[in-house]
């Protein structure tokens, strides 16, 4: 697969109408990162450069809280995110073989992004659906029941689409 | 004027003093490896911690940024304190092993083993070298990364900073002094911070004295000319 390159556009224009938002306020970092996060998909560095220039924030202290939040990503990802719970229900019910097989299939490992940017793939601890388990997460979509049977026709379901 | 009494001792300090200082300038010794007087206090590394009463109430506090008052009761002695202190050395120990300035405080404070698993960092993130970059040179070169086990200190993206001087300040405050600065064939280098910059030459005795980046840095914030400014310290 070839890396499909990532176009980042409209930096400064994005981060004025986002910094508007929030007053041009630098101590509303946090929601500031969130919503140039929900254009990109995640924090390229040409925009955090961007919104230290027009905060007059250092870059060091936007690249602090853009490192310290486990929501924010400084690498690009997929146009669907794969969350594989590994809580504890969903571990009992094998969640792990979920995990394997989904890692066997993508060709990725659990935080990495396939390079044609299609499946983002990580795991997350419960998401309060035990009795659903093991429960794989696509998009804010919840999948039931997964089995490593089911992992392929579920990515050929998305790549279709 | 404040009088305090630390560790039995009848103390005067000024207003707005710290315990720390107020304790040094007494000639009593706490440890401490965060604190440096040309910046504010940070209470990172724990090593000063001290018990401080005032009125009824007894507690633990870090003596770097806890401000003296009227009457307060301080010792630095007593076994809680030593066991906090050796606690808190025995995680710097096992976070950095390699550190001949923990070991020395180790025989000082009597930590002599580590029970905790080895870590292989040599960064005990104090942030004297981040605080001086921001508070002493005034430039943002340095910062800190993510949190919790994987915080660390570092330029933006890692990558060679652009505001960075090579000034060596971070070098010099480093209490660990694991940010080595040097100077070959007519550069500056900071490995550490990925960084390189080409010296200039006193135009008086010809010595390497600063770089360029440093020069151009002193040019924009003093307006001096470039001739005025590229003659050393010891040919002025």
């Amino acid at each position: 697969m070839a890396m499909t390159e990532v176009v980042v556009e409209n930096v400064e224009q994005n981060v004025k109408e986002v910094l508007a938002r929030y007053g041009n306020n630098p101590a509303r970092m946090i929601e500031i990162l969130q919503d140039l996060q929900d254009i990109y998909g995640y924090l390229p560095r040409e925009v955090l450069r961007e919104v230290s220039h027009q905060t007059e924030m250092p870059l060091t202290r936007v690249y602090h809280v853009a490192t310290f939040f486990k929501a924010f990503t400084l690498k690009p990802r997929g146009k669907y995110t794969i969350q594989v719970c590994t809580g504890t229900a969903c571990h009992v019910k094998g969640s792990y073989r979920v995990l394997e097989r989904l890692e066997d299939v993508l060709g990725i490992k659990a935080g990495d992004t396939t390079d044609d940017l299609m499946f983002t793939l990580e795991t997350v601890n419960c998401v309060g659906a035990c009795a659903l388990g093991p429960v794989v997460i696509v998009n804010h979509k919840y999948h039931a029941y997964m089995t490593p049977a089911k992992v392929e026709s579920l990515i050929k379901e998305y790549r279709e689409q | 004027m404040v009088k305090l009494t630390i560790d039995g001792k009848e103390v005067v300090a000024r207003e707005g003093q710290t315990v720390l200082e107020a304790a040094r300038e007494a000639g009593i010794f706490i440890p401490a490896l965060c604190y440096h007087h040309e910046v504010k206090p940070y209470a990172a590394c724990r090593l000063c911690m001290v018990e401080v009463t005032r009125g009824k109430r007894t507690r633990f506090v870090t003596s770097c940024d806890y401000k003296v008052a009227e009457g307060m009761v301080v010792r630095t002695d007593t076994e809680k304190v030593q066991k906090c202190r050796r606690m808190v050395l025995e995680l710097l120990m096992a976070r950095c092993p390699n550190l001949p300035q923990l070991q020395e405080l180790a025989q000082i404070l009597g930590v002599d083993r580590v029970r905790f698993p080895e870590g292989d960092d040599d960064c005990i993130l104090c942030g004297l070298c981040v605080r001086t970059c921001a508070e002493v040179v005034g430039l943002h070169a340095l910062g800190y990364e993510s949190r919790g086990f994987h915080r660390r200190v570092t330029t933006p993206f890692d990558e060679p900073s652009e505001e960075c001087i090579l000034c060596g300040a971070c070098s010099y405050v480093c209490p660990v002094e694991v940010v080595p600065v040097v100077e070959e064939d007519g550069y500056r280098v900071m490995e550490r911070w990925h960084k390189k910059s080409r010296l200039v030459a006193c135009t008086k005795c010809g010595k390497f004295f600063m770089t360029e980046d440093e020069l151009k840095f002193l040019q924009e914030k003093t307006g001096l000319p470039e001739e005025r400014l590229k003659v050393c310290a010891d040919c002025r």
